[in-house]
């Protein structure tokens, strides 16, 4: 016996909002770039891996909504881009062919979306990421096996140490396996 | 969005071709999207009053 459909099945994005998260996110890189001292324009990009980063975030977004009624958090949905920026490298740096920006560039955006998660909450208490912090992230980005979940709950441990008092509105509730 | 200008040179065309080498499911909205205006992506790109990071981090971050 079959079992009744009765929930909406998973739709894509349209044009209009997958070019809205690209301009978005090429925004973003290259405030990542003027930052670090890079030339923006060295920096290439794959395109399709960049089109399926974005729809297999939404596709999380759409099963966390739907299956455990969590709205992805800010640092939910960091964690979630450096993971699979990380694991499917869409960007190269043609300048500097020994150097994975991949890499980087998350650790970069992990950070960042912490501080202003922390900040957000607690706009007086100030926080500045030194290279312990960049280094003790690098590494393991590099070489460990991270998996998604891993990556949000490292988001999460690292929100509450910089601010121990930080409120977690909604704690990860995934189901046992 | 700037006229003619497409991100790390994806036009709406390549979207579209991209989509049709996947499952070619209709595009539609979801009700679990458009929960707030503001993205993941605006949030970031959101001007901080001063940096998150060292001059030492960020050269880390820049190898």
């Amino acid at each position: 016996m079959s079992r009744k459909i009765d929930y909406t099945p998973y739709a894509h994005l349209t044009t209009e909002e997958i070019s809205g998260e690209l301009l978005n996110i090429e925004k973003y890189l290259q405030k990542y770039a003027a930052d670090v001292g890079i030339n923006f324009i060295n920096i290439t990009c794959r395109e399709n891996v960049l089109l399926d980063i974005i729809e297999r975030v939404e596709k999380r977004r759409v099963y966390l909504g739907i299956f455990h009624k969590i709205k992805m958090s800010e640092k939910y949905e960091a964690a979630l881009y450096c993971f699979w920026i990380i694991k499917l490298s869409p960007f190269f740096d043609i300048n500097n062919r020994e150097n994975n920006i991949n890499i980087r560039f998350a650790a970069y955006l992990f950070l960042e979306i912490i501080g202003k998660v922390g900040r957000k909450e607690y706009p007086m208490q100030q926080i500045k990421f030194g290279k312990e912090h960049v280094e003790g992230l690098i590494y393991p980005f590099s070489y460990w096996d991270i998996s998604k979940e891993a990556m949000m709950m490292l988001a999460d441990l690292l929100l509450r140490q910089l601010y121990p008092t930080v409120k977690v509105a909604q704690p990860m509730r995934f189901p046992s396996p | 969005m700037i006229e003619g200008h497409y991100p790390f040179g994806i036009t709406p065309e390549k979207i579209g071709e991209f989509y049709r080498e996947h499952e070619g499911v209709k595009v539609n909205n979801h009700p679990v999207r458009n929960v707030d205006t503001e993205t993941f992506w605006d949030f970031a790109n959101a001007p901080a009053e001063e940096s998150f990071f060292t001059p030492e981090a960020l050269e880390a971050l820049g190898k």
